[in-house]
């Protein structure tokens, strides 16, 4: 037994010996023939050497350490406190947030920023938890929920980081150096600020470790006299609290907290202060190891990557490697269903829509700016030469929107999660990634070029999922796949945004939902999609009625689940993909669109279809027209403004929910 | 049986409702204590909602109770714990603990969030292990034990605990015939011996005929029977509770009611 | 590449042939919309004012020179350039440059298309950017006006190169932010006006093909105790903290006086920008 409790810290052992090794390895030659003196002590002006190794080498690697330790410890207190393996600051989107909160004080507050960039990132960092509780409080903590919610969280964050970025390009270049994760260092003075407040933090995670223990048994805790809700509060809190300092000093590592915890697992930690403690001490060394490596690779290709994008571009398919190896609990309680009303007019709700899509389609095809910016409607000849410019972007848009729905409406049904969306199912990033792709292969790629490569991203994408889908019995796992796919784009994305590739502007701003682009032969081939696929899934709908109690119900009532739910996933991954490349990968309108129609009373059936549909449209084509005009002559990409318009009203909607249903 | 000394629970029209429904009717009963009181009625007949607000789980709707004469709401969240402990249906995952470690957590209430683990808590839950016969297995991992033995390991978490009040929601659900009258054995010594008052939601009725000195019958949320055994297993009285037909005879050997669908 | 970016020189060069008769047939004026800064640049200084530009608000940050004349439309942002007020404008020709290539069939909808590809061509820029000069002079009927302005740009840096001897050796930088800073080398424009000046680049690593490269304040150490130019503008809590790094201080460059804040110089733009760079260097320094 001593043995085996020994263990995990052999491991500790050798990983820290592998980080010191990559850490002689590569910073001896720059230290050669420096007495320790010269190098620990303030070095002579002079001796240019010594300078460098005294006020960059040693406290980058004094920052990569504290910063590793910092989110290990955090990632676990997360992960024990929630009892649920994937949770970290990355996947609670906890480092998006507060990215997004940094972004908006340094644009409009930057007085904030003087005097403390703690109190924004910590306000962005808590907001986030804020609203990834607030769903997963009405689900139970749902372990799957949890993370959905906290990585659609991020990469909405990270969305509006984009849009700001889109507006600002010229002053933001630094957030993003910021948001890859830069560990460089000047000196001693980020090191001398943060470690007083990590250690703080750390006291306070050993005083918890008693009641941390306890909580081990869940609710069941509190027959034992602890303070649940307190307790988990306080270690919450503190979690924050490590992120957001962490990423006030060097900006986002991503997916660092959740590489941690799991290595204290797989190395036989088992209580959870033999944990925290490990995972602290792994985060510190896998952070130097990673570091080092980047530095070296700086020095040899003279490209400087960030050490934080780096740490997420191999963190986000570990986080699918953790998924597929544990089987996570990924029953989720379908809740609050029976209670939405439907609606006992049906056609007269619908109509109301089509009404609704069909002024906003209006307004955006005859009202607009002048050329002095002035409001105008305009007519007659003047419409006539404008029309080839708003009519394509308009009907795009619209079938986006739709395309978008429908495929979302699918997924919610098959998967009985309403949190599924195809931004969630990792389609649209999966073309995304075919896009990037191509944008490097070829010079100058033409719209064949792209519509090539996000194809084939989205097929790729698609075969997996088949592979997963064939494997996992519940049809959440998958969703985990789609968002950490999402995830290692946005790091992806990061990496080449730092790099100050120019091409990553344009990446930038398809990714942002622009439309500006379209052709009509485009629009109009979206629009074909759209109709087909309208029907197309209306004539499903009676057979996905059945996935809305369950697979073995299913079963029993005939379906061929398989075979069925093959089916679907790659009608809704192609859905996906045609809208994909219309607004980019970010508009969450896949996900909105369904939700909001069983709001309003259309909760199943063909009825639900055309719901989702149509405020899918709706959305779209609003968007469109405040996007074009609001902030003339700028023009904002018709997808984040979806994204903007519908993010909170349908925050609000989860969230409030119906609050009865919770109890059951 | 032992001998009435005083009193534990004493209910004063509990309920419990949500969203209008009721899941438990206001119940009016008092509970001896040092005997073991068997908890018995359908599925959503109100038994674990009982026992969860006895637990303070769950704050009732409506009525007041009192625990030794004392109002549940102003016992201090520890001080209640070194009084009652409570085993909820669904044991919790327990993420990689030793089965020592997880008895060890049952002595939170006696050594706080900071105060040390005693040269007594060591010896309580020693005991505790012996009791349960889980010594053997007590450096094993509880996720990779059945689940009989995982049941145990909990039931050892409470006895460690060492309160006056055992609350247990159907501790024997998982267990095999051998080991049910093992637990049940050791929890009728725990009331007999050593005073306590255990209250056991149980689905088995022949088991609660054997070992509960007293019945607590729930159907539909209402108390519909809380007698001694011996009075309440007729058939007259099942078939109020069950509403099955049933018919009765005595244990050649203990002769406590044996009951069968007629 | 290289040769891709020929094919679409050529084919840009075709599409606009029957468009260039026109123009020598006498037309004076063609309105001109630029979605470039660098051409744009050309353009006022060669007396064809554009009559749209992207982004004008943020020309005397980043362009400055020359100055940018008054009624110049704001076509928005080059990611998402407004093609509304681009029709209702009515220009003949729109200038555009290789990034935007992707929405050409969108933008020839309007007008002709012309696009220069200037950078990241596997050249430097210079001769790139004097050939521009001249096409854009003839397209637009002001071939005196580029030759002049070609001529004018080669005095003026060679007189530069007289009063910049004393520089001998520079690194030229923009700072991301504290701790971020990207270095100016082969392949940009800055390279092309020390190489014009008879300097030497202190910066020696290796750039991308835009003529840039990324790095920390601690590889400065490089510049060694040679001049240090960076350039406008700074973000707002750089130059709070620099002063009080211990690493910065202890730059040899810094001892000796050597660094020097310099004015918004366009790295992507033309030969304004190239002169306004190499008199910039001087009066910083003198």
């Amino acid at each position: 037994m001593k043995r085996k409790d020994a263990q995990p810290w052999l491991w500790i052992g050798a990983l820290w010996a592998a980080a010191l090794a990559i850490t002689a390895f590569n910073l001896l030659p720059s230290l050669e023939g420096l007495s320790l003196g010269s190098v620990f002590s303030t070095p002579s002006p002079d001796d240019s050497r010594a300078v460098l190794a005294h006020y960059s080498l040693l406290p980058r690697l004094a920052m990569a350490a504290i910063c590793g330790f910092a989110l290990g410890l955090s990632g676990m207190l997360f992960q024990h406190v929630l009892r649920n393996p994937l949770a970290s600051p990355s996947t609670l989107g906890i480092e998006a947030g507060a990215q997004l909160s940094l972004g908006i004080a340094m644009l409009w507050f930057p007085a904030i920023l003087g005097w403390s960039r703690d109190i924004s990132t910590a306000f962005g960092g808590f907001a986030a938890v804020g609203i990834v509780f607030a769903v997963g409080w009405k689900y139970r903590f749902n372990s799957v929920v949890v993370i959905l919610t906290g990585m659609v969280t991020g990469l909405y964050c990270t969305a509006v980081v984009t849009l700001l970025t889109l507006m600002n390009d010229h002053y933001l270049a630094g957030l993003f150096i910021w948001g890859g994760g830069s560990l460089n260092q000047n000196d001693w003075r980020q090191v001398a600020t943060l470690t007083p407040k990590i250690i703080g933090c750390s006291v306070l995670a050993l005083l918890l470790v008693k009641q941390l223990s306890v909580l081990t048994l869940g609710d069941a805790a509190q027959a034992l006299g602890v303070k649940i809700q307190s307790i988990r509060a306080g270690a919450l809190f503190v979690a924050v609290a490590l992120t957001a300092f962490t990423v006030s000093a060097v900006g986002i590592i991503g997916f660092l907290g959740l590489a941690a915890p799991a290595i204290a697992r797989a190395i036989g930690a088992r209580r959870i202060a033999t944990r925290l403690i490990a995972a602290s001490l792994a985060g510190a060394a896998l952070l130097i190891i990673v570091d080092q490596l980047v530095q070296f690779y700086g020095a040899v290709s003279g490209v400087s990557l960030p050490t934080g994008a780096v740490t997420a571009v191999i963190g986000a398919p570990f986080l699918l490697f953790l998924m597929l190896r544990r089987n996570v609990p990924n029953a989720i309680a379908v809740q609050g269903k029976a209670l939405i009303v439907a609606t006992p007019r049906p056609r007269l709700l619908l109509s109301l829509l089509l009404l609704l899509l069909a002024a906003a389609a209006l307004l955006a095809i005859v009202v607009g700016r002048d050329i002095n910016a002035g409001w105008a409607s305009q007519a007659g000849e003047t419409l006539r030469s404008l029309l080839p410019w708003r009519v394509p972007r308009l009907v795009a848009a619209i079938s986006a929107g739709v395309l978008l729905a429908l495929s979302g409406s699918l997924l919610q049904r098959l998967t009985g999660n309403a949190l599924a969306s195809p931004e969630v199912l990792g389609v649209s990033a999966g073309t995304a990634l075919g896009l990037l792709c191509m944008l490097f292969l070829v010079a100058q790629p033409t719209y064949a070029h792209r519509l090539i490569g996000g194809f084939s991203g989205a097929g790729v994408v698609l075969v997996i999922l088949f592979a997963v889908n064939r494997r996992s019995h519940a049809g959440n796992q998958f969703l985990i796949f789609g968002v950490s796919l999402g995830a290692l784009l946005t790091a992806l994305v990061s990496v080449i945004l730092a790099s100050g590739d120019p091409r990553a502007l344009f990446l930038l701003s398809w990714m942002a939902g622009s439309t500006y682009g379209v052709t009509p032969l485009l629009a109009w081939t979206s629009a074909a999609f759209a109709i087909a696929g309208l029907f197309a899934v209306i004539l499903l709908a009676r057979p996905l009625q059945h996935f809305a109690l369950g697979d073995i119900s299913a079963h029993a009532h005939g379906v061929d689940i398989k075979r069925f739910r093959a089916l679907i996933l790659g009608l809704s991954a192609l859905l996906t993909a045609i809208a994909t490349l219309v607004v980019g990968p970010l508009s969450f309108v896949g996900l909105m669109a369904p939700h909001l129609a069983q709001r309003v009373g259309l909760p199943r059936g063909t009825t639900h279809i055309l719901g989702s549909a149509l405020f899918g449209a709706l959305l779209m084509a609003a968007a469109d027209f405040i996007g074009r005009t609001i902030y003339f002559p700028w023009q904002l990409p018709t997808g984040l403004v979806a994204t903007l318009l519908g993010g909170p009203i349908f925050a609000v909607l989860i969230i409030r929910g119906s609050r009865q249903s919770v109890q059951h | 049986m032992a001998a009435m000394t005083g009193t534990s629970f004493s209910l004063d029209g509990i309920g419990f409702e949500i969203d209008g429904k009721a899941l438990l009717h206001p119940l009016t009963l008092s509970v001896p204590t040092g005997e073991v009181v068997g908890i018995l009625g359908h599925n959503g007949s109100g038994k674990s909602t009982l026992l969860k607000i006895l637990a303070r789980f769950q704050a009732p709707t409506a009525g007041r109770a009192e625990y030794a004469g004392q109002d549940l709401v102003s016992f201090r969240t520890k001080d209640y714990a070194r009084r009652v402990a409570y085993l909820p249906q669904q044991t919790p995952d327990t993420d990689g603990m030793t089965v020592r470690e997880v008895v060890a957590l049952g002595r939170y209430p006696w050594h706080g969030a900071l105060g040390r683990f005693s040269a007594l808590d060591k010896l309580k839950v020693a005991d505790a292990l012996k009791l349960t016969s889980m010594t053997a297995l007590a450096d094993r991992v509880v996720d990779t034990l059945s689940g009989g033995e995982r049941q145990r390991a909990f039931v050892a978490m409470l006895i460690a605990q060492d309160t006056e009040c055992l609350l247990l929601d159907e501790p024997i659900s998982a267990l095999d015939i051998s080991h049910q009258i093992e637990v049940m054995e050791l929890i009728r010594m725990l009331a007999h011996e050593h005073k306590k008052t255990v209250l056991i939601v149980l689905h088995d009725i022949n088991m609660a005929a054997r070992y509960c000195d007293r019945l607590i019958a729930l159907a539909g949320g209402r108390l519909v029977a809380h007698d001694e055994t011996a009075a309440l297993i007729t058939a007259e009285r099942l078939d109020a509770i069950y509403g099955v037909r049933m018919g009765i005879f005595p244990h050649p050997q203990t002769q406590s009611p044996i009951s069968y669908v007629l | 590449m290289a040769a891709l970016s020929r094919r679409a020189f050529l084919l840009g060069t075709m599409a606009l042939a029957p468009m260039l008769s026109i123009v020598r047939s006498g037309a004076a004026t063609l309105r001109v919309v630029s979605l470039d800064y660098g051409l744009a640049q050309t353009l006022i200084e060669i007396g064809a004012t554009p009559i749209g530009l992207i982004d004008t608000p943020s020309w005397p940050i980043w362009a400055v020179e020359p100055p940018l004349p008054q009624g110049i439309a704001n076509m928005g942002s080059a990611h998402e350039i407004n093609m509304e007020l681009l029709q209702l404008l009515k220009p003949d020709l729109i200038l555009s440059t290789p990034y935007l290539e992707w929405v050409r069939p969108q933008l020839e909808l309007i007008a002709p298309v012309k696009s220069f590809p200037i950078h990241a061509t596997g050249t430097s820029p210079y001769p790139n950017i004097v050939a521009a000069t001249r096409e854009l002079g003839s397209m637009l009927g002001r071939t005196a006006e580029a030759e002049a302005l070609i001529e004018r740009t080669a005095s003026e840096l060679e007189a530069a190169k007289a009063k910049a001897q004393h520089l001998g050796k520079l690194a030229v930088m923009t700072f991301m932010d504290a701790r971020n800073i990207r270095f100016y080398g082969p392949g940009g424009n800055f390279q092309d006006v020390l190489d014009r000046l008879g300097l030497e680049n202190a910066w020696k690593r290796p750039t991308n093909e835009w003529g840039f490269s990324d790095g920390g304040i601690a590889d400065l150490i490089e510049v060694g105790d040679n001049w240090l130019f960076y350039i406008d503008p700074v973000p707002p809590d750089v130059l709070a903290t620099l002063p009080g790094s211990p690493l910065w201080q202890s730059m040899p460059f810094v001892q000796k006086d050597r660094a020097r804040r310099m004015d918004s110089v366009l790295m992507f733009g033309t030969l304004p920008s190239m002169t306004r760079f190499a008199r910039l260097l001087v009066e910083a320094t003198t």
